[in-house]
Formats: structure tokens, sequence, C-alpha cells
């Protein structure tokens, strides 16, 4: 195929069809319900996050109603506690985060020139796990049981069964499937951005959204699993009674605290630098020139997500801690604004610089900077550790935190609605109704937040259901509660706009006059992503590229064609974003969804105790897994490489580490590996928390032989593996089979021997926490030597029924990187258990 | 600046003078107020400041500023100002993260958090120890060390005039060394939320001259004198005693030794009345649900104020 080719008008409507063909969604009352194409999906995703962010705001308003006047009993402290901690878990869980996601699986794709992202029944997944996990935990409060324990859930006042009920449970393991969901969707992102970025998209020409994408998903990857390591040792105490938190039994409530906010803080910028990310788009635009100093905007998120993660500790200044960590985490914490700083100078250079178009996108940036950078000044505050002993759990910091996250996360998302909204429905919202709503959204905030950070300094504590007439706190509280309504009048006038939309006429293409990528959407928008997917020389395509439009509508870039009627897309190499090959992406599919609803089962059904029925549902969804991935990955396909257009031909198969599926692998398995680094912490947590750890009375541990063994056997499993890896690319077939089938072996006995030392040992996990996270630690492992095992059997049948051959070997290079993993967990774990208590 | 002078007053002019971090009166407080206003202060001005040069900005025509212009621009403001500034502030804030000094001789106070009370225990150098519940009595102008800890969850020990908050945590044990410098009857809160009653745990604190101070503390050791008339029998009868102790000694429940002298009920939240005293007996979860201590709906309210004022008696 050759550029004269598309000049043929039929031609070009023969293509369209094609792709039409391909890239319909399903249809029918039930089937529309199976897609997985992400202009579907992502506006689902969006959808439910909105909807969950009016949810916890209506629970703000009741609180606001009860907190309006002093010695109020509008509602009882049993309903209010319920109210605040659904409240900040909704807002975190379910909203900020998922939103981002959300927009992201919307907006990434066209960002890049893609027609999907790698992995779209993966998004799939992660929405329906979202929409499962968020309806069980907030349709809690309608049961009186909601979680009560605040968005932190301290023990022990959470983890006491005769202090809280089944809503730490609910929270718990209700959120923890959440965060699977969330950790899913960040590896998603962070291959789409690495691999599927079009031809010629270097690093340092890719739009900043995708950056900031790439930075935030990376810092889920290590910002949740801590979460989830506390998660797990949460529900062991709950659940089983082990004493991680206990005090009278070995355990240290602290440990929960670092561990949570390891997580929350990280978190707080994984909220934020998606919103800074539509700046980065919206702000070029309305200026009308590119965005001045691109490296130093990129560096600043970079280092803002390297820095996030060492200031976990100023959540925990009034904790007692050591003078010299206060001074190092007050430093860390002060130096954060540095970045932001910079973050926030570029746009208004960028402004100064261009001619700027005044616009309600622009307006409700310019208001969120402003209300931002005041949260973020009592931020620098509150980061003085003196300064802190007094505003903490404060109503300062209530007015602190919701300065930061509604000009930091809601306004700028409100700026993204008014400026995206066309391109998702090619209709623009009302610049009246939209103006309108800022002022209210505005005013309201400042009326309703200013005057907290008095009446925290006047002594009113957070989490508080009511407050006494004598502390005269009455006025600036109903100011409060008075300022609360004016903003949720806003959000109703933006809810008015949206509904009247759909009566709107449409708007002309790209009517902002953008320069990047995702506004080659057309108003009448086909489900095919973009026409041809683009050679790109420029951060703003539309404005530098001379005929650009114009030539990707006429398919005169790559891959204009589905000849196979197959969805496809193209990745590319992950820096300099050459071509290396065209993926089949997944097509519609139950299987997402009923993944989803198994694995949901399996956290669910656990919060109530029905453990046997969770056991199944667990069996259930590793069945599904195993269907999906026999039926939906490592497909050979029916011709080695195919034109792409340009005379250019690629592979339709590729494996090993320029393949997105090796590339999910590894970022999960880094996951997985922070995860278990976070159980590890809590081992040397409780070691330096105590004088003799192990105990006097359990000093043999689990004994050094059995850890060995398992050691053994786990590095054994990890050696067949990659001995079976190469001899099968040497098309020695027979002998790689029965290395995996050793390798099948070695781990099923990792599983016995890693149990063996502390059960042979009596180690009883109730008696204290030393045994406790032993037997955590082994647990965690064995778990992983199963999972191994499966993983070469799944490898050894891909073999057996020939979907697996010498030169399509993806599957055994994949389970490779998770063996690689798994050896540098049995390494830790039993050099931990084993050897430690004889060095302790 | 006129917007700031008018914040500052504002500031100042809390109501409230008993549970304020704003009207100190303690070293701690006080000088933690002082560096709330340099802060206070510091963020005006550059909120102000970032507001105008983004004004600036929007109005400025095209082309005003070139790309080496506004890089040298993000450079200073975004990052070599803010680095400046931020390390004075750290610098500056670094002495007042130490301690008060302390010697052997300070008076320590073991303050013990539970759901949603406080024990408090006086242990003054050389002498036996004088335990108490929901009241803090210091001296004004002796150091005076408090130990914290807590039995059930984690609770925080904060009196927002005195000092800044100290977490009381299950297994550690947390000090807060303050100093007063003004007599006078003040309030303290928990600020870890602990539950159902998080919102109804507070506690008085009177800080005294320090004679006043020593008299009290020794007159607290002998036990108050009590008649033995029908309350007295009724808080026997009824059990009381099986957690409340009346001769300064370990209980389960807070101590009622001196309940007579204390000017709240029910840990900070209630005026000391016979009738507030009485009912709390008789449903103490309405005025403070979640407390451990049970009902006594059943007992007539006569003996609940019989019990009551034999209470009231007692330490006056």
């Amino acid at each position: 195929m050759s550029l004269h080719d598309q000049d043929d008008p039929a031609l070009r409507e023969a293509q369209e069809a094609r792709l039409r063909k391909v890239w319909e969604p399903p249809k029918g009352l039930f089937l529309r319900w199976t897609d997985t194409n992400n202009n579907q999906v992502g506006v689902w995703y969006v959808l439910t996050a909105f909807g969950f962010m009016l949810f916890a705001g209506v629970l703000a308003l009741i609180m606001r109603m009860q907190l309006a006047v002093p010695d109020n009993d509008l509602v009882d402290a049993g309903t209010f506690n319920q109210l605040f901690t659904l409240h900040g878990s909704v807002m975190m869980f379910l909203f900020a985060v998922p939103m981002f996601e959300a927009v992201s699986i919307i907006l990434l794709p066209q960002l890049l020139g893609a027609r999907d992202l790698p992995f779209p029944r993966l998004s799939a997944f992660g929405y329906w796990s979202f929409l499962i996990g968020g309806v069980f935990v907030s349709g809690s409060i309608f049961f009186d049981a909601a979680p009560d324990g605040g968005w932190f859930m301290y023990p022990p006042l959470t983890t006491r069964t005769d202090l809280s009920g089944l809503g730490a449970d609910i929270w718990m393991l209700g959120l923890s499937f959440i965060e699977v969901s969330s950790v899913a969707a960040a590896v998603e992102l962070i291959v789409g951005v690495l691999k599927c970025r079009p031809p010629g998209m270097r690093l340092n020409l890719m739009p900043l959204y995708a950056w900031y994408i790439l930075v935030v998903a990376v810092m889920i990857l290590f910002a949740f699993p801590p979460l989830i390591a506390g998660d797990v040792l949460f529900e062991m105490e709950r659940l089983l009674d082990w004493p991680f938190f206990d005090a009278s039994r070995g355990g240290d409530p602290l440990l929960w605290q670092h561990l949570f906010w390891i997580f929350g803080h990280p978190e707080v910028y994984i909220v934020f630098l998606p919103s800074i990310a539509l700046f980065a788009m919206l702000v070029p635009t309305f200026a009308r020139r590119h965005l001045l100093g691109y490296p130093w905007i990129v560096l600043a998120a970079v280092g803002t997500a390297f820095l996030s993660f060492g200031l976990w500790v100023h959540h925990m200044f009034a904790t007692g801690l050591p003078k010299i960590s206060l001074a190092f985490f007050s430093a860390a914490s002060e130096a954060v604004a540095i970045p932001t700083a910079v973050q926030i100078f570029v746009f208004i250079v960028t402004l100064w610089a261009g001619r700027v178009v005044w616009s309600t996108p622009l307006l409700y940036a310019t208001g969120s900077l402003a209300i931002f950078v005041i949260g973020g000044l009592t931020g620098v505050m509150v980061a003085v550790a003196p300064f802190d002993w007094q505003a903490h759990d404060t109503y300062f910091v209530v007015a602190h935190l919701h300065y930061v996250l509604i000009g930091g996360t809601l306004m700028p998302l409100f700026a993204g609605l008014y400026y995206y909204w066309p391109l998702i429905t090619g209709k623009k919202l009302s610049d009246r109704l939209g103006r309108t709503a800022f002022w209210l959204i505005f005013v309201g905030a400042n009326v309703c937040f200013f005057p907290m950070h008095l009446s925290g300094l006047e002594g009113m504590p957070r989490r508080v259901f009511t407050y006494p007439k004598e502390l005269g706190l009455g006025g600036l509280n109903l100011a409060s509660t008075i300022g609360s309504f004016v903003i949720a009048a806003g959000v109703a006038v933006i809810l008015l706009d949206l509904c009247r939309s759909p009566w709107r006429q449409k708007a002309p293409r790209n009517p902002w006059e953008a320069g990047t990528l995702e506004w080659l959407a057309h108003p009448d928008d086909e489900d095919w992503g973009i026409r041809s997917i683009p050679l790109i020389e420029s951060r703003y395509p539309i404005w530098d590229q001379e005929d650009f439009v114009r030539k990707v509508d006429e398919g005169r870039y790559f891959l204009p064609d589905a000849e196979e009627g197959r969805r496809e897309t193209i990745v590319t190499s992950v820096l300099d974003a050459r071509p290396v090959s065209v993926i089949r992406l997944g097509g519609p599919s139950w299987l997402p969804m009923l993944t989803a609803v198994a694995l949901g089962g399996v956290f669910i059904l656990t919060t109530y105790h029905f453990y046997w029925a969770a056991l199944v549902s667990g069996v259930l969804t590793l069945a599904l897994v195993l269907a999906w991935l026999w039926t939906g990955t490592a497909e050979i396909p029916e011709k080695p490489c195919k034109p792409i257009g340009h005379g250019i031909e690629l592979p339709l198969y590729i494996s090993g580490d320029s393949a997105p599926g090796w590339w999910a692998m590894f970022i999960t398995m880094m996951a997985d590996a922070t995860a278990f680094s976070g159980l590890v912490f809590g081992y040397y947590f409780f070691w330096t928390r105590h004088e003799d750890f192990p105990p006097m009375a359990m000093a043999d541990g689990p004994g050094v032989l059995w850890p060995m063994v398992a050691l053994a056997l786990g590095l054994a499993s990890w050696l067949a593996t990659m001995a079976a890896r190469e001899t099968h690319a040497r098309g020695k077939i027979t002998l790689a089979r029965v290395l995996v089938l050793l390798g099948i072996g070695a781990s099923l006995a990792g599983v016995f021997a890693g149990l063996a030392g502390p059960w042979l040992s009596g180690m009883d996990p109730q008696t204290h926490s030393y045994p406790a996270i032993v037997w955590t630690l082994a647990i965690w492992t064995t778990a992983h030597c199963g999972v191994a095992a499966i993983m070469l059997a799944y490898v050894l049948a891909r073999s057996l029924a020939e979907k697996m051959t010498p030169s399509h070997d993806a599957d055994i290079r994949n389970v490779t990187v998770y063996m690689h993993f798994l050896a540098l967990t049995v390494t830790v774990t039993y050099l931990t258990i084993g050897l430690f208590p004889e060095l302790a | 600046m006129r917007k700031s002078t008018v914040v500052c007053a504002l500031l100042l002019a809390g109501c409230n003078r008993h549970q304020s971090a704003l009207a100190p009166f303690g070293l701690e407080a006080r000088s933690t107020l002082t560096m709330t206003m340099v802060l206070v202060i510091g963020a005006l001005v550059i909120a102000l400041g970032v507001a105008a040069v983004y004004v600036l900005a929007v109005r400025a025509p095209e082309g005003r500023l070139d790309h080496a212009g506004g890089m040298r621009m993000v450079l200073w403001l975004g990052a070599i100002v803010p680095s400046v500034v931020l390390t004075a502030l750290l610098v500056w804030a670094l002495p007042a993260m130490r301690p008060l000094p302390e010697t052997a001789q300070n008076l320590r106070i073991h303050v013990e958090g539970e759901q949603f009370w406080w024990r408090v225990r006086y242990q003054p150098q050389g002498q036996p120890p004088l335990i108490s519940a929901n009241e803090v009595r210091i001296p004004v102008g002796r150091t005076v060390v408090f130990e914290l800890t807590a039995t059930d969850v984690i609770h925080s020990f904060w009196i927002p005039g005195l000092a800044g908050k100290m977490d009381m945590i299950p297994g550690r044990t947390n000090r807060l060394v303050v100093k007063a410098d003004k007599a006078g009857t003040y309030r303290g809160v928990c600020a870890e939320f602990c539950g159902l009653s998080h919102a109804l745990m507070a506690f008085d604190v009177i800080a005294m001259e320090p004679a006043s101070f020593d008299a009290w503390l020794a007159v607290s050791r002998e036990p108050p004198i009590r008649t033995q008339g029908r309350g007295a029998a009724l808080f026997a009868a009824s059990g009381c005693n099986a957690c409340h102790s009346l001769i300064g000694g370990e209980s389960i429940g807070p101590d009622l030794t001196r309940f007579g002298e204390r000017i709240t009920v029910g840990a900070g939240i209630l005026a000391p009345t016979v009738e507030n005293t009485a009912a709390f007996i008789r449903d103490p979860h309405r005025s403070k649900p979640g407390a451990r201590m049970p009902s006594y709906s059943a007992m007539p309210e006569a003996d609940a104020l019989a019990i009551a004022r034999w209470l009231k008696e007692a330490g006056r």
C-alpha cells in the first residue's frame, strides 16, 4: 500500500467500513456491558466515580447540618462517625483515584494516537471491580453497618472486635478489592504510556498529561501495596486474632500508621498530579502557545513523586517520635513545596508569554490555583512540627486538606470537564451556567473552609459529632455549613448543565483550537479511536505539522485498515517510539465482568465469614483468569507480519521485553514485591520495638533447616524455569517440558517446606507478634510458590496444546519474570525467618 | 497589608479563652502562637504575591515575556526563592522542636486515656502518688512532665492553651513537658478519634499558683470525711464501689475520691450539678454513648439523687 492508494475515496470508505465493523460496540440490553473499548468503559468509569463523589458530598452536607449549631442532635454519634469515615474513604478511594484512572482510560489512547490501551479487558475488569467494591462499601451505610473508624482506620480501635463491628471488615476487604483494581489500572496505564505511543513520539515529545499519568501510575504501584500489606495484617488480626497491633502481645499500633501513611501521603499527590496534568493540557491551549519549560515540569512531577514517599511521618508528628525524625520529615515536607511551586510558575509564565484567551475552563483553572496556593501554604505551616502539634487533628487540618483537594483535585476536574466535554460528547457546555457554578463553588469553598482554620486553632478537634456551646465556635461552624451548601448549589448547577447537554447543538471539531492529538476526535465520533496512527514530530502536532488533521483523516499514516477484522494498535519502543509490532486487542467479552464478580465474591464473602463460599469463589476466579489467559493472550497469529503502510511491515507476535505482556508482568510484580516489602518491614519494625525479638521463649523460631530447604526448593524452581525457557528457545521442546515439570514439583514441595518450619516448631500465631509475622511471611511466600506451580502448569499445558512454540514463547518468558520475583521473595523470607533469629 | 491586619485581629479575637491555641497560658503554646503569627503573615504575603503575578501574567500582551525570561522566572520564583524561604523557615523552627528542659525533681503527672475518660496520677518527687480522674491541676511557673499512655485505644492529650498535643498509645509512654504561666481554669480534649464518644472526652485543667497547688496536694492526700447516710449505703449496695474508688486507690472506672471538687461531670461534658450526676448514674449512655459504665435505669431517681448528693459532699 502506498500513499497513492489513499487518494482513492472508494478505498478509504472500504477501510472505514472495515474499521467500523471491527470496533462496533456490542448491542443489546445485556451484551452492551461486555464491551471493553476504552471509549465505553472510560465513560462508565467516569460516571460511576462522579456518582460516588455526589454521594460522598451528600454525606458531607449531613455532617455540616449536624455541626451547624453547638450541641445539635440531628444525627447521633454512631451515624456521624460512619458519615465522616465514609466521606473520606469514598472521596479518596472511590472518587479521586478512580476518577483519575477513568479520565485517563478515556483520554490516554486519544493523546497517544492509539486505538485503545494495550489491555482493554483489564480496564473493563478494573471498572467492574471498582463498581462492585464501591457499591459494597458505600451501600453499607444504608444498613447502619458502614465503617466508623475514620478513613485512616487506626488500630486498636478498629482491630478490636469488641470495639468495632462489621464496618471495619467492610472497609478493609471492600477497599482492598478496589486497591487491586487500582493497581490493575496502573499497570494498564504505564504499559499504555510506555508501549503504545505513536511512531516518532519520543519520550520528550510526549504530551504532559501522559507524563503525569506515567508518574502517578508508578506512584500507585509503590504506594498502594504497603496499604495492601497493612490490610493483610489488619484482617489477620481481626479474623484470626493474630496480634500485630495489640501492644499486650508484642504488637504495636504504630506499625499500621507507618504502613497506612506510606500509602496515605503519596496518595495526596496521586490525586493532585493528574489534575495538574489537566492544567498542563489546557493552559497551552488558552495561552495559544507551547508550554514553557517542558523539562522543568517533567522533572518537577518526578521530583514531587519522589519526595512524596519521604514525608509520610508528618502525619505522625504527635506520636512521640524521636526529634531527629521530626526534623528530617519536617524538612522533607517543606521541600515538596519546591517542585509544586515550579509547576505553578510554569503555568503562570506560559500565560504571561502567550495570548490569553479567556474561557470557562481557564476560569476554573484560575480559581483552583488560587485555592490550591492557600492550601499549599497552610501545608507548609503544618510541615513545621511545633505548629503541627497544635494544628494536627483539628479543623485547621480539615481546612488545609480541603483547600488542597478542592483546589488541587475537584476544581481542576471541573476545568477538565468543561474543557473535554466537547471531546467526549461533541457538544460544548454552557459558559453562562459554567461561570455561575464556578462562582458558587469558589465562594462556597472559601466560606466553608476558611473559618475552619480558626475553629481548629480555637480548639475544635476533628471527627467530633458535636461541640459545646461554651467554646464559642457556633458562629464559625454556621459559616462553614452555609458555605458547604453554596458549594452544593454550584455542583447542582453543573449537573443541570450536564443534563441539558444532549439537547444542545454539536460543537465544531477541536472547538478550543488546541494543538494536541486528542483533539483529532470528531464530533460524530467513531469507536475506532483514530483513523490512522500518525507519525509525530512535535509536541503540538495539530499546530505544527503541516496538513496533519487531513492526513490522519484520510488514513495517510499508519494502520489505516483492519483487513483481518481484528482490533489492533501499534506497539512502539519505550524510549524513541520506533514501531515494534502490531498487537491484537481483546474485544468484547463476558470474562472481565465475571472475573470481577468472582473476585468480589472472595472479598465480600470473607467479610461475612463465609469462608467456604469465599474459597469456592476464589477457585472460580482462578478458573476464569485461566480461561481469560488461555483464550485471550499470546495468540499465535495467522501470519507472521502485516504491513502498516509506508512500506513498513511489523510482526504480529512478540515476546520478551519488547512485548506489552512482559511489561505488564514486570510492573505487576514490582507492586507485588512492594507489598511483600511492607510485610518484611513489619518483621524488622517489631525487632526494633522489642529488646528481645524473637522473644526468649521462642528464640529458635521456625528453626534453620526447613526454611533453608524451602529456600533451596524455591530457587530450584526458578532455575528450572530459566533452563526451560532457554532449552525451549533452542527447540528442545521435550527437555523444556521436563524442566517445567521439575519446576512445578519444586514449587509444590516449596509450599510444604515453607510451612513446615513454623508448623513443626509449634509456633502459635495468636500468642505474640513474632510467630504471627513469621507465619504471615511464610504464608505469603508459599502462596507465591503455589501460584508459580499453577503458572508453570499453564505453560506446560500451552506447550502441549501447541499454543506455545519456540518462536511463539511469550507464556514462558512472562512466567520467567514472575519466577525472578519469586526467587527474590523466597530468598528474603527464608533468610529472614530462618537465619535472622541466629543473628538477633 | 491591610487585609493581613484584619485577619490577625480576627485570629486574636477568638471568643473562647478556655480551649484555644490562640489564648495561651503556657510557654509552649505561647511560642507556638508567635510562630503561628509569623507563618500566617508569611503565607498571606506569598499568596497575595502569587495572585499579583498571576494577574500580571494574564494581562500581559502576547510576547511580552520571551522563553529565556520565562525560564528565569520559573528558576527564581519557582525554585530559588522557595528554597531560600523554606530553608530559613526550617532553621528558624528547628529549635522549637526541642522540648523544655526538665530535671528529675519536676512534678510528673501520669495520664492514661480510656474510652472516654482520663486516669490521672500525680507523682511528686519523694512523695506517694495521688490518684484522680478527668481533671489535671498544675502549678504555674514550674515545669511539669506529663507521662501519657492509653489502655484501650489511641487517644491524644491536648490542652490547646498550654502546649501542642501528644498521642496516648497503648504499649508506649510519651512525654510532654510543659510550663504554665497564667493561673486559671481551662479545658483539654482528646484529639485522636477514639470511638463513639470521642467528641465527649474532655477534661478540666486548673493552673494554680505554686503555693495553693502545694497546699491542695497536701490536703488531697487525706481521705475526705464522709457521712454514713443513705447515699453511702446505696453506693455500696448498687455495687458502684466495684469500679469507683473513694479512697484514692486504683480502680476500674474514674476515681471519685474528691468528686465534690470537680468542676464538670462525665469527663468535661456536664455541669457539676446533683441532677446531672444522678441522670448520668441512671443513664450514662444518654450523655455519653459507648461509655463503659452500665446503665442503672432501674434505680429510682430519688436513690440516684441521694448518691449524687453524697458524692458531692466529699472533697469540698
